[in-house]
C-alpha cells in the first residue's frame, strides 16, 4: 500500500471491504494477547520486581537481599545439568511446559561481604507462543515449517505441561469510577478502587433517613459522610457546601447531615477523627506499621490509625501527600453531589451494562497479578529462611543462594495457568474458569477462541441485562457470536477491527493535559468546581 | 413369571405389606450391630490387616474382592453389609430432629417431665379425638396449648412438693416423683424459656421458684435426654409420639450406628493407595473425639474442657449427618472440599431418591440420532442393525418354536438373527459368543434363549423431555441397515423432534406381560388423538403436505402408467381402478381422484381451504366453489376442494381426525403412511424447488411499497414536529410520551401490514413461496413480507430500540433523533439487505428472543414437575369418581361430566346460529305449503300428515322445542 494512496478518501462500498483484510494483515486477530504479554514480560516484571526490591529480616538487621535487574531468558529446557532450547511442538509431544527462566541480579550480604551474582535464576515463567520472548517470532514460513510449526497458527497461548492454554479475556466493570445505581430502596453510588499493587476496597454512599453516609469495610458501621469529610480536614460547614453545590437541591438534602454534624459535637478535625476511630473494625491487614500501631491501643494510637485508615484504604485511589486530604475531600463532595442529583432525578442513575464502563483484563495483566502474588511468597519464603538461619552460629557464612527455591515461582504459574483458578490472597480474588484448553477442532475455532470474552456475571439466569445486546457494544464486540444456551449473552468475542490498548504510563499524559490548560483541582475551591462551562477532568480516577 | 436367579440375593422373597417409619432406639442399634463393644479405634488397618474394632471391621462387610465377610461369609456381591455402633461418651442432640426436641421440650416440665397441660382437661380430649389419625397434628395443636404456661401446675388437689434440685448445670438430676395418684400431679416450679442457638439450648428463667437457682443455662443433651426418659408412655401418645416406634428419648443420640462397608466405600487410586471416603473420614473424627473425652472424662479434667470436648462431639456428628447447616463452618476434606454428608446423598437431583430410586439407569435401552423416513409406518421405527445386536428378549422354547429358536442358537451372537444367551432350567447362563462349539447345543423344551431383536418386536421410544403421554410411545421394530433410529415424519409432532442432531431413546420390553400392556395402550395408533384438547396429535406435514395440495388442485391429471405406478404404493388397493375422469383423448385421472382411493369408505368431511374468502359461504356458491376451496368429503371421495393443513393436520374435525374416530385404530395408522407413500411418489414426478426468483415481484409491486414507507415515514415526521410544537395532545388515560410513541407504532405497523399484503397479493399461482405457505407446510404471512417487502420494527422488551448511548441508540444517529430509524424500524427487506444499522438492532431483537428461550426452559421445567408430582397418583376409581392415591375425592366425575376428551366432537347445530327470521324461514315445517310439502314426501304422505290431527301437533311441539333450544 503506497503512503499516498493511504490518504485518498475511500468512495465505493466495494473499495471499503479491502479495509478488513489490510487491517488483519497488520494486526492479526491475537494481537491484544501478544501485545499484553509483551508488555508483562518487558515492563511489569520489572516494575514488580522494583516495587519489592529489597528483602530484609528481622534478625539480623544488616543483611538484605537487593534485585538489581530482571530479565526474561528464551524458552528452554532443563536437562539434567544441561539447558537446551526447545520448540513449542517439541513442548507439545514431550508433555513439557514452554517456559524461559526468568533471571535476576542480586546483590546480598555474606557473611561479612557483600556478592553480586548475576543471572541467577529464580524460577520459570510460561511463554506466549509468537510473543517477543518466543522462538517463532520472526522467522520464515520455512524456517516456522523446519520448527514443526504451523505458518498460519495464530499464537497468543501457552503450552503447559503438553496442553495448549488460553487465557480467555476477561471482561468486568472499569475501576475507579463513581456509579450511581438504583438498589431496589433508595439510591447507592459506590465506587470500587484498587490501587497499585496495594488493595482493593469498595466505597459506597447511602442515603439513610435522609442522611448521607460512607459504607466500607474498615468500618464497622455506616458512618456519616460530613464526619468523614471533617475528619479529612474540610472543617468549614460553608466550604463542604460549596464544593458539593450550591443548587437548591443540594442545599435542602445536605441541610439534615449538617445538623447531625453538630449534634454530634463534632467541631474540629481531631474530635471527628477520636469519634471515627471507634468505629473503626479491626481488619486483617499486611504492612509492618498496622503491627507496631496495633500494639497502641490508645487514643493516640487510634486516632493515627484511624488517619491511616483514611489516607490508604478509603478511597485509596485518589492520592494523598504530606496529608492534605484535599483532593480526597474533593472527590468525596463530588460523590456526594452525585448522589444528590441522582435523587433528585436531575441525572439518571449509571446504567451498569454500558459499555463505556466495562474493560478487559488480558493475560498479561492477570499473570501480572499471579506474578507478583507469587513473587511476594517467594521473598517471604527467602525471609523466613534468613530468620532461621541467621541466628545459628555455622561454619560456613549463610548463602541466601543456596536457598533460593525455583519451583515455588514455577509451580505457581504453571498450576494457576493449568487448573484455571486464579487464586491471589492480596486481592482476595478467587477466580476459576480463566484458562481453557485451546480448541483444535478447526482452524476457525482456534482463532474464534482466541477472540474469547469471559464475562464476569456467573450465569445468574434470572439477570436478562448483561446479556442483552448493548448498543455500546458497536464496533467492539461481535453482535451475533454468541454461544447459545446457558451462557447466551455473557460469552463474548471481539469483533474483527477492535483494538485492546494496553496501560500506559501517566506521567507524560498528566503534563500533557496541564499544559493543554486543565488546571489541578487543589487550586480551586468550591463553586469553580460547579459552575457552567468548567468540566472535571477524571485521570485514572482522580481529578 | 420369569423368575431369574437375582444373583445378589439369597432371601426368600415375601410382599410389602406396611411401611412404618419410626426412629431407631439404643437398644436397636445395639441390638442390630455386629461389632460387640462398639468401634473403638479410628485407624481402619492394624499393620495390613483390617483391625477388629475399627472403622473396617471386617464384621461390617467385604474388604475387598477375595476376601469373606465375617458376620454371614458372603462374597463382595452377597454381603450387603452390617451395621455396626459407637458408644458415644455423652449424649449428643440428632441435628435433624432439633426442633422437635425443643418443641417437646416445650410441651413438657422441666423438672418432672409432665405434660404441661392435663390430659384429662376437656381441650386435650378434643384435640385427641380430632387428630386421632394424624399424630404430627397432635403434636402442633398440643404445643400451641402448651406454649404460653410458664408454670408446672400443681394438682387442685393439692400434689406433692417436688424436691428443689442440686446443681442447675452439672449431670446429677434429683429424682422428682410425680405420686401414683391418678390424680395430675405437677411440681409447680416455673418453666425455662428454651431457646435455640447454632447447635445449643439454652433455658432462661424469667422467675424462679428459689433464688438459689440460677438464670439461664446451656441445656446440655444428657440432660434434656434425663427429661425425655421420665416421659410417662400416656404423654407421649398425647404429643403425637408412637411409644413403640418413637419415644422421645430417642431423638437424642447415646449410640451411633455406623453404616456398614459397602455404604462407605474405600475407592482404589492408580497409584495403589486406599482412598477412604468421606464417612469414614468423619467417622474417624467421631472416634477420635469420643475417644479423647472418655480419657478427659475419666481422668477428671476440669468442666470447661469437657464441654470444648461435647462441643466438638457434638459438631463432628451433626457433620455427619447434614453438612450443609447454614452458620456452621463446613467440614472439609484436606483440599477444601466441603465432605458429603449422609443428608446430602440423598437430596436433590442427583441424590439417592432423584436419581437413584425414582429414576435410574436401565439395561435394554438403546440411543442413537433421529433420521427421517417416509416409507415405514407410523407404528414402526427403524432400528439399526447393531442396536438389534445387542438388545435381546428372553424367548421361551415351546414346543411350536423350537425349531425356529434352534436355527438362532446355531446362528450365533454375532449373526444376525441370532441369540446372545441360552438360560438353562437350573439357572445356568450360557453365552454364546464364547462357547466353542454351538453345534452341540441342544435345547429343551422350558429353556430361554435370549434372542436378538427382530422385526415386529414391540419396543417404547421416547424422546427427552418426556413432557406428555405421547412422548413416549410404543412402535414395532424394523431392523434396517445404517446407524440411526428412522422414525416416519407424522410422528415428530408428538416427540417434538426434528432431524437436526436429536438423539431418541429405545427400551425392549423383556416379559410378554409387558410386551402386551404396550401393545395395548400406548401403541402409535392409539395415542393419535389428545385428551388435552379432543383433536390428533399428528397431521401430515412438510413435504407431504406441500405435495397434497399441488395434487388435489383442479388441473392435475395423472396418466395411466404413472396412475398404476401410484398405486403399488398403496397396500389397500383392491386392484380395481376407478373410471379415469376424461376418456378422450387420453384416459387421465384426476389428482382427487387417487386421493379418493387413499381414504377409507364411508368417511365424510366439510372443510375449508386456506385461502377461502369467507364471504362465499353466504353467496349462491356456496357449495360450488369457484377458487375450489370448500373440501368435500363424501362416503370416502373427494368431490372438490384442494386439501391443505386445515384439511389433514393436527387440528379438531380434520379428516385425519373423523378417519381416527370413524376407523379402527390400525386403520388410522395406515391412513398417514398410505397417504405419504402414494403423495410422495407423486411428488417426484411433479416436483418442487424453490430459488430467488420466488423473492422478486414486480416492479410495480416494488414502487408500491416504496411508496408506502415513504409515507408512513412522513407522517411519522409529522407527528415529531407536532410533538416539538407542542401540538400533540395526550390521548386519556396515556402520558404525552405514551401517546406519542403510541402513534408512532401504529403507523409504523400499518406500514409493514400494508407493504405485507401487498407483496403477497403480487405472487403468483407458481410461486413456490406461496405454495409452502397456503398449504401449511411451512413459512407463514410474516416470512414472505419481510423478504420481500420490508422487515419492520424491532422490538426489546416490547418497545422500540431503547437509547443505549446518552439520548441516542448508536453513535452514528444524532441526539433524541425519535424517528424510525433511529428507533430501530428496518426499512429494507431480508432481499434487498440490511444496512448496518438495521442490522445491529435486528441482532438486539433477535438477541432478546434466545435469552428468553434460555431462561424459559429451566423455569417452565420446574413448573411442570410440580404440576405432575402433585397430579401422579390421580385416577378414575371403580365408583366413577376422580381420586388420589390416599382415595382423597378429587372430581366426584371425570372431568364433572365423565366424557373421555378422546372422543369428543365437535358439531355444528345448524339451529342455534340463525336469527329468528332466518330460523323461521330455513326450519318451520309449514302445514299449510302444500308446494314445499310435495317436494320432501310422497303424495301418500302427504294426505296422512294433513289428515292426521295428531301429526300436526307433534309437528308443532317439536317446532316450539327447537325454537326453544335455539333462544337459550
Amino acid at each position: 500500500m503506497d503512503v499516498d494512496n493511504l490518504n485518498k478518501s475511500i468512495k465505493s462500498l466495494e473499495d471499503k471491504w479491502k479495509l478488513v483484510p489490510a487491517f488483519l494483515k497488520v494486526r492479526g486477530l491475537v494481537k491484544q494477547h501478544i501485545e499484553s504479554f509483551n508488555h508483562f514480560v518487558n515492563t511489569e516484571v520489572r516494575a514488580i520486581m522494583l516495587a519489592n526490591q529489597r528483602v530484609v529480616c528481622d534478625a539480623d538487621q544488616r543483611w538484605y537481599l537487593e534485585y538489581k535487574n530482571i530479565y526474561v531468558g528464551r524458552p528452554s529446557v532443563e536437562e539434567g545439568p544441561i539447558v537446551k532450547e526447545i520448540s513449542p511442538h517439541e513442548c507439545r509431544l514431550r508433555d513439557l511446559t514452554y517456559a524461559a527462566p526468568l533471571l535476576v541480579d542480586i546483590a546480598y550480604i555474606r557473611g561479612d561481604q557483600r556478592v553480586n551474582m548475576d543471572r541467577v535464576p529464580i524460577g520459570s515463567i510460561p511463554i506466549m507462543l509468537r510473543s517477543s520472548n518466543c522462538l517463532l517470532t520472526g522467522k520464515t514460513p520455512n524456517e516456522l515449517t523446519r520448527l514443526r510449526e504451523c505458518p498460519l497458527d495464530p499464537g497468543g497461548y501457552f503450552i503447559i505441561r503438553g496442553t495448549e492454554k488460553v487465557i480467555l479475556l476477561q471482561e468486568q466493570l472499569s475501576k475507579n469510577r463513581i456509579i450511581v445505581e438504583d438498589d431496589n430502596k433508595g439510591h447507592i453510588m459506590c465506587s470500587v478502587t484498587s490501587s497499585t499493587h496495594q488493595r482493593k476496597s469498595k466505597t459506597g454512599l447511602v442515603a439513610k433517613k435522609g442522611i448521607f453516609h460512607v459504607e466500607h469495610n474498615s468500618f464497622g458501621e455506616l458512618v456519616p459522610a460530613v464526619v468523614v469529610l471533617k475528619a479529612m480536614g474540610m472543617i468549614c460547614d460553608q466550604e463542604i457546601v460549596q464544593t458539593i453545590g450550591t443548587e437548591d437541591e443540594v442545599l435542602s438534602a445536605l441541610l439534615p447531615c449538617l445538623e447531625q454534624c453538630h449534634k454530634l459535637k463534632l467541631f474540629t478535625q481531631n474530635q471527628a477523627l477520636a469519634w471515627l476511630s471507634n468505629k473503626i473494625r479491626v481488619a486483617k491487614t499486611y504492612g509492618p506499621a498496622w503491627k507496631a500501631s496495633r500494639e497502641r491501643k490508645d487514643a493516640e494510637g487510634r486516632i493515627d490509625d484511624c488517619r491511616q485508615t483514611l489516607k490508604d484504604i478509603v478511597l485509596a485511589h485518589v492520592p494523598v501527600e504530606h496529608w492534605n486530604f484535599h483532593q480526597k475531600c474533593v472527590y468525596l463532595c463530588l460523590m456526594l453531589r452525585k448522589l444528590i442529583l441522582a435523587q433528585a432525578g436531575l441525572i439518571p442513575p449509571d446504567d451498569r451494562d454500558y459499555y463505556g464502563n466495562k474493560r478487559l483484563e488480558l493475560a498479561g495483566s492477570l499473570l501480572a497479578l499471579l506474578f507478583e502474588d507469587h513473587f511476594k511468597k517467594f521473598n517471604d519464603n527467602l525471609r523466613f529462611v534468613a530468620n532461621e538461619m541467621l541466628p545459628k552460629n555455622q561454619a560456613t557464612a549463610f548463602d541466601i543462594h543456596k536457598h533460593i527455591r525455583q519451583d515455588l515461582i514455577t509451580n505457581g504459574l504453571v498450576a494457576a495457568i493449568s487448573s484455571g483458578n486464579w487464586n491471589i490472597k492480596r486481592f482476595r480474588m478467587e477466580r476459576q474458569g480463566v484458562t481453557q484448553v485451546l480448541t483444535r477442532l478447526s482452524y476457525i475455532s482456534a482463532l474464534g477462541h482466541m477472540t474469547r470474552i469471559n464475562s464476569q456475571f456467573e450465569k445468574t439466569r434470572k439477570v436478562s441485562g448483561p446479556r442483552s445486546l448493548q448498543p455500546s457494544q458497536w464496533g467492539m464486540l461481535c453482535p451475533s457470536d454468541t454461544p447459545e444456551g446457558e451462557s447466551c449473552g455473557l460469552v463474548k468475542n471481539l469483533a474483527l477491527m477492535s483494538h485492546v490498548t494496553m496501560d500506559v504510563d501517566d506521567a507524560p499524559l498528566l503534563r500533557l493535559i496541564l499544559d493543554l490548560g486543565v488546571e489541578p483541582v487543589d487550586s480551586l475551591r468550591g463553586q469553580q468546581l460547579h459552575a457552567e462551562h468548567s468540566f472535571l477532568v477524571f485521570l485514572n480516577g482522580d481529578c | 413369571m420369569l423368575m431369574y436367579e437375582v444373583a445378589d440375593s439369597t432371601a426368600p422373597l415375601r410382599t410389602v405389606k406396611r411401611v412404618q417409619f419410626g426412629i431407631l432406639s439404643p437398644d436397636e442399634i445395639k441390638r442390630m450391630s455386629v461389632t460387640e463393644g462398639g468401634i473403638l479405634y479410628p485407624e481402619t488397618m492394624e499393620a495390613g490387616k483390617p483391625k477388629l474394632g475399627g472403622l473396617m471391621d471386617p464384621r461390617q462387610g467385604v474388604i475387598d474382592r477375595m476376601s469373606r465377610c465375617q458376620t454371614c461369609a458372603g462374597n463382595m456381591s452377597q454381603c450387603p453389609g452390617h451395621f455396626g455402633h459407637i458408644e458415644l461418651a455423652k449424649p449428643v442432640f440428632h441435628v435433624p430432629m432439633m426442633t422437635k426436641i425443643v418443641k417437646i421440650l416445650r410441651c413438657v416440665c422441666f423438672f418432672c417431665s409432665k405434660l404441661l397441660i392435663d390430659p384429662q382437661s376437656e381441650k386435650v380430649k378434643e384435640i385427641l379425638i380430632k387428630t386421632a389419625n394424624h399424630p404430627q397434628r397432635r403434636l402442633n395443636y398440643i404445643y400451641d396449648e402448651c406454649k404460653g404456661k410458664s408454670i408446672c401446675e400443681a394438682p387442685s388437689t393439692g400434689g406433692q412438693q417436688d424436691q428443689p434440685d442440686a446443681e442447675a448445670g452439672g449431670a446429677a438430676f434429683s429424682e422428682g416423683i410425680g405420686g401414683e395418684v391418678t390424680v395430675r400431679s405437677g411440681c409447680s416450679r416455673y418453666q425455662p424459656k428454651i431457646r435455640k442457638t447454632g447447635l445449643d439450648l439454652s433455658a432462661e428463667w424469667n422467675k424462679v421458684n428459689d433464688e438459689s437457682q440460677e438464670r439461664k443455662i446451656a441445656l446440655s443433651a444428657e440432660r434434656v435426654l434425663e427429661i425425655f426418659k421420665r416421659i410417662s408412655d400416656d404423654d407421649c401418645h398425647v404429643l403425637g409420639m408412637n411409644v413403640r416406634f418413637a419415644r422421645p428419648d430417642w431423638m437424642i443420640t447415646t449410640v451411633l450406628p455406623v453404616p456398614p462397608l459397602p455404604v462407605r466405600p474405600a475407592v482404589v487410586m492408580h497409584g495403589a493407595a486406599k482412598n477412604q471416603d468421606d464417612l469414614t473420614h468423619k467417622l474417624s473424627d467421631i472416634i477420635k473425639a469420643n475417644n479423647q473425652l472418655r480419657r478427659n472424662e475419666q481422668s477428671g479434667a476440669a468442666a470447661h474442657i469437657i464441654q470444648e470436648d461435647t462441643k466438638m462431639l457434638q459438631y463432628h456428628c451433626t457433620t455427619l449427618i447434614d453438612n450443609e447447616i447454614p452458620g456452621l463452618p463446613k467440614a472439609t476434606q484436606k483440599s477444601g472440599r466441603p465432605l458429603k454428608s449422609v443428608k446430602q446423598r440423598l437430596k436433590g437431583k442427583e441424590g439417592r431418591i432423584r436419581g437413584n430410586l425414582m429414576g435410574k439407569r436401565v439395561d435394554f435401552s438403546g440411543r442413537t440420532v433421529i433420521t427421517a423416513d417416509p416409507n415405514i409406518g407410523i407404528h414402526q421405527v427403524g432400528v439399526p442393525r447393531t442396536i438389534a445386536l445387542n438388545l435381546t428378549f428372553p424367548e421361551v422354547v415351546t414346543p411350536f418354536n423350537i425349531e425356529w429358536l434352534q436355527e438362532l442358537v446355531r446362528n450365533g451372537a454375532n449373526h444376525y438373527p441370532g441369540a446372545k444367551y441360552i438360560i438353562r432350567d437350573n439357572g445356568d447362563r450360557i453365552d454364546l459368543r464364547y462357547h466353542p462349539k454351538a453345534a452341540d447345543l441342544t435345547l429343551q423344551i422350558g429353556y430361554i434363549v435370549e434372542r436378538h431383536m427382530m422385526d415386529d418386536d414391540y419396543v417404547v421410544f421416547n424422546r427427552q423431555p418426556t413432557l406428555h403421554k405421547m412422548s413416549m410411545m410404543c412402535h414395532r421394530v424394523k431392523v434396517l441397515p445404517w446407524s440411526t433410529f428412522r422414525l416416519n415424519l407424522s410422528v415428530t409432532t408428538p416427540y417434538n423432534a426434528d432431524f437436526d442432531g436429536d438423539e431418541m431413546n429405545l427400551h425392549m420390553p423383556q416379559s410378554l406381560e409387558t410386551k402386551a400392556e404396550i401393545a395395548q395402550l400406548a401403541t402409535v395408533p392409539r395415542m393419535i388423538i389428545t385428551p388435552q384438547s379432543n383433536r390428533p396429535v399428528m397431521g401430515i406435514v412438510q413435504d407431504t403436505l406441500t405435495a397434497v395440495r399441488k395434487m388435489t388442485k383442479r388441473d392435475v391429471f395423472i396418466t395411466r402408467a404413472e396412475m398404476m405406478n401410484l398405486l403399488m404404493y398403496l397396500p389397500s388397493w383392491d386392484g380395481r381402478m376407478p373410471n379415469p375422469a376424461i376418456l378422450k383423448p387420453q384416459p387421465l385421472w384426476t389428482g382427487k381422484q387417487l386421493f379418493s382411493l387413499i381414504i377409507p369408505p364411508r368417511i365424510n368431511c366439510v372443510r375449508t381451504h386456506f385461502t377461502h374468502p369467507d364471504e362465499e359461504d353466504n353467496g349462491p356458491y356456496k357449495w360450488i366453489s369457484p377458487g375450489d376451496t370448500k373440501v368435500l368429503v363424501e362416503d370416502g371421495q373427494l368431490l372438490s376442494g384442494i386439501l391443505c393443513k386445515k384439511s389433514l393436520g393436527a387440528s379438531a374435525g380434520s379428516l385425519v381426525h373423523i378417519v381416527a374416530l370413524e376407523c379402527s385404530h390400525m386403520d388410522a395408522g395406515r391412513f398417514y403412511g398410505e397417504i405419504q407413500t402414494v403423495v410422495n411418489n407423486w411428488l417426484l414426478i411433479e416436483g418442487h424447488t424453490i430459488g430467488i426468483g420466488d423473492t422478486i415481484a414486480d416492479n410495480k409491486t416494488y414502487s408500491d411499497i416504496r411508496e408506502t414507507i415513504k409515507k408512513a415515514k412522513e407522517n411519522v415526521e409529522d407527528v415529531i414536529n407536532q410533538a416539538h410544537h407542542d401540538e400533540l395532545t395526550p390521548t386519556p388515560g396515556n402520558t404525552l410520551r405514551q401517546t406519542f410513541e403510541n402513534m408512532v407504532n401504529k403507523i409504523l405497523n400499518d406500514a409493514r401490514e400494508k407493504t405485507g399484503s401487498c407483496a403477497q397479493k403480487s405472487l403468483s399461482e407458481f410461486n413456490n413461496f406461496n405454495a409452502m405457505v397456503v398449504s401449511g407446510a411451512k413459512g407463514s404471512k410474516i416470512n414472505i413480507s419481510q423478504v420481500i417487502a420490508c422487515v419492520g420494527q424491532q422490538n426489546v422488551e416490547g418497545k422500540r430500540i431503547p437509547f443505549g448511548f446518552c439520548h441516542r441508540t448508536l453513535p452514528h444517529f444524532i441526539k433524541d433523533d425519535y424517528g424510525p430509524e433511529s428507533r430501530g424500524f428496518v426499512e429494507n427487506s431480508y432481499l434487498a439487505g440490511l444496512t448496518p444499522t438495521e442490522f445491529y438492532f435486528h441482532a438486539m431483537g433477535g438477541r432478546e428472543g434466545l435469552i428468553d428461550t434460555a431462561v424459559k426452559t429451566a423455569e417452565t421445567g420446574y413448573i411442570q414437575r410440580r404440576l405432575i408430582k402433585a397430579m401422579e397418583s390421580v385416577m378414575v376409581k371403580y365408583d366413577n369418581t376422580v381420586r388420589n392415591q390416599i382415595e382423597q375425592v378429587i372430581q366426584l366425575r371425570y372431568g364433572e361430566d365423565g366424557l373421555d376428551a378422546c372422543h369428543v366432537e365437535f358439531q355444528a347445530v345448524p339451529i342455534i346460529k340463525p336469527s329468528n327470521p332466518a330460523f323461521e324461514r330455513n326450519f318451520r315445517f309449514d302445514l299449510s305449503n302444500e308446494r314445499m310439502l310435495r317436494r320432501c314426501m310422497t303424495e301418500e304422505q302427504m294426505r296422512r300428515v294433513l289428515h292426521d290431527n295428531n301429526c300436526q301437533q307433534e309437528l308443532e311441539r317439536s317446532g316450539i322445542s327447537c325454537r326453544q333450544i335455539a333462544k337459550s
